[in-house]
């Protein structure tokens, strides 16, 4: 580790850290859409491995914060992992409490990252002495993990169903552009991301279709009050819970940090379900179930990023497929070779000293700018996102986001398969719950088990 | 909940005004968004592809010239949007929500409805009791449980039928 990398990848930890804290605040900013292509730049721009990493990871993790203050004061999800805490945040703003929510949220998150961070490294590095084998088995591995998700994505058996001719359409569309000399990746996953918006704006221009989505008012965000009733600027996350919530959030942290297959949302209702018949009081059950679920959403996110990127350098996971995607596919910086099955990303790149020395620096990083932020400026923040952003700006600019990566990744024919995935994928997702997580693990089965089923068949 | 309009965000639709559509988790007004998504692609496709000559032209690396062809389409995107936000305004009335009693009734009742129902701050930790009683919801919740320990037992004695539904409790 030469003083200039570590320089310059700490200053890439600020960068992500404090351009992603902004970004939380506007919700419906989807990390794939968002966090991926930036952090794509980064890698293209040729800044050192460590800077890569440090950038995804701090911008991960304060985006991750920031969110909780629309979920919180808006009832609004900052993003999608952020549905399962709706309906708690919403009893508590009628509760006219909203901002110990909101710090009951964002303080067993910044636990969660510490415990989270070490525990994924050790259960990778206990999984890499398999890295050859999960390699050579990849193609099944990847079959399994999409059938689980499949199973538990909201769509469950119709999920299940579609699953095959899914891949098979991913499949074809890949071969069709391989024709041309294409090999696209990232124009699949936007494609995929952009999925729930593209199906609601096709929807917007069938008039069947339309009257459902008509209104004839502006919509009516109620937001509640300001309250600061702490003092100092730097809050002390074991001051704000209580102490059976700090051994929940650490114990749920500590077992989720060792599973990286499941999707954060999924295991997040899960334990706070488990948390929730647990806690009899009913104001403590809201508390609990908030700041469980949000710690639990948090270091599955940071499991899926680390576990596959240290020990397989394969992304296993739905994080890494989608959002954490340029970590392990930035071709032609990064790549990983479908026929031969070689990886040179950072999983080559990085030893795990550095992923666990730099991945810490990236965590403290974004605790340090987007904890506070949280705490102190969460109102005149979500507030001011409100009046002056607004929602066309937000999609108009994901629109944009989307046609520049398909236009970069392969020009016309790019732009042509965002939108071909995002028509198709968006419908399914809107019409049976086959979620957008599945859909990146099938491009995944699609490149590395179609191949081998066909070689066995064959 | 009850609503109050804050000084200042007044910026109500007319009742006559164009028709508004749910999209996406929030409202649009149609035409300033077909605007706004052609002033994005006029402004961020010309531009990514200058960054792509100007990469090309200037750049030996390739991958350092893709970058700049990537960094040059990311700019107007976020320049678009900056201008998007500055001419079209969102269509919300941002209203200050001001947790009173109804609103507190109402989400007591569907705690209550939860299948650990409201429980009793008896059993809290002296921490979380403190917690409570700070907030000023430590008497709201005693005084909750009470009626609900009370009402369901006037309820079934008046209507007998409830007493086989009232294991769904």
């Amino acid at each position: 580790m030469d003083p200039l990398t570590v320089l310059i990848a700490l200053g890439f930890c600020l960068l992500g850290a404090v351009a992603f804290t902004l970004v939380g605040l506007i919700s419906g900013t989807d990390e794939t859409a968002s966090i991926a292509p930036f952090t794509l730049m980064v890698a293209l721009l040729g800044a050192p491995a460590p800077a890569v990493f440090g950038f995804f990871m701090s911008a991960m993790i304060a985006k991750h914060i920031s969110h909780a203050i629309p979920t919180a004061l808006l009832g609004i999800p900052g993003d999608t992992l952020a549905i399962p805490l709706i309906r708690e945040a919403n009893l508590m703003r009628m509760l006219g409490a909203p901002h110990i929510g909101l710090r009951k949220m964002v303080s067993s998150a910044v636990i969660a990252i510490f415990i989270a961070m070490p525990l994924s490294i050790v259960f990778a590095l206990l999984l890499s002495s398999l890295g050859d084998a999960v390699q050579a088995a990849a193609p099944w591995i990847f079959l399994g993990a999409t059938v689980i998700i499949a199973y538990f994505s909201a769509g469950r058996w119709a999920s299940l169903l579609v699953l095959a001719p899914f891949v098979f359409f991913v499949t074809a569309l890949k071969a069709y552009n391989a024709d041309f000399g294409y090999a696209l990746a990232i124009s699949f996953f936007v494609g995929i991301a952009g999925g729930p918006l593209i199906s609601d704006m096709l929807r917007a221009c069938s008039p069947s279709n339309r009257a459902n989505m008509v209104r004839h008012e502006y919509r009516r965000v109620a937001m509640a009050p300001d309250v600061k009733d702490w003092s100092g600027y730097f809050p002390n996350p074991f001051k704000v819970l209580d102490r059976r919530q700090i051994r929940t959030a650490s114990t749920s942290a500590a077992l989720t940090s060792a599973t990286f297959v499941f999707s954060p949302v999924a295991l997040s209702i899960v334990i706070g379900e488990y948390v929730a018949t647990r806690t009899k009081q009913a104001y403590h059950r809201l508390t609990s179930v908030l700041s469980v679920r949000n710690g639990v959403s948090e270091s599955t996110y940071i499991a899926e990023v680390m576990i596959p990127l240290i020990a397989f350098g394969l992304p296993l996971s739905p994080v890494a497929v989608g959002p954490a995607a340029p970590l392990f596919n930035a071709p032609p910086r990064f790549t990983i070779d479908d026929a031969t099955g070689e990886i040179n990303n950072l999983h080559t790149l990085m030893s795990p000293t550095e992923f666990a020395v730099y991945g810490i620096a990236a965590a403290i990083i974004a605790v340090l700018i987007a904890y506070p932020f949280a705490m102190n400026y969460a109102h005149r923040a979500a507030s001011a996102v409100m009046r002056n952003v607004s929602h066309e700006a937000i999609i108009a600019a994901f629109i944009g986001l989307i046609t520049v990566i398909g236009l970069w990744e392969g020009g016309l024919m790019g732009v042509l398969v965002v939108f071909t995935m995002a028509a198709v994928g968006g419908f399914l997702h809107r019409a049976i719950g086959f979620g957008v997580g599945v859909q990146f693990m099938s491009y995944y089965a699609s490149v590395l088990t179609v191949p081998a089923l066909l070689a066995l068949a064959a | 909940m009850d609503t109050l309009q804050t000084p200042g965000s007044g910026n109500e639709h007319p009742p006559d005004g164009p028709e508004l559509l749910d999209m996406w988790g929030d409202t649009v007004l149609p035409a300033d968004l077909i605007k706004a998504l052609v002033l994005t692609l006029v402004v961020t496709i010309p531009l990514f592809l200058i960054g792509q000559e100007v990469g090309s032209a200037k750049i030996e690396d390739p991958t350092l010239s893709r970058a700049v062809a990537l960094l040059f389409g990311l700019v107007g995107c976020l320049g678009s949007g900056l201008a998007c936000a500055l001419l079209f305004k969102p269509k919300r009335v941002i209203v200050a929500a001001t947790a009173d009693s109804s609103s507190r009734r109402e989400a007591l009742a569907i705690l209550a409805a939860d299948p650990n129902g409201l429980g009793s701050v008896d059993e809290l930790d002296d921490e979380v009791k403190d917690e409570l009683r700070a907030l000023g919801l430590y008497d709201v919740f005693l005084d909750a449980e009470q009626n609900h320990a009370n009402a369901p037992a006037a309820r079934t004695a008046a209507n007998p039928s409830l007493v086989q539904s009232g294991g769904n409790h």
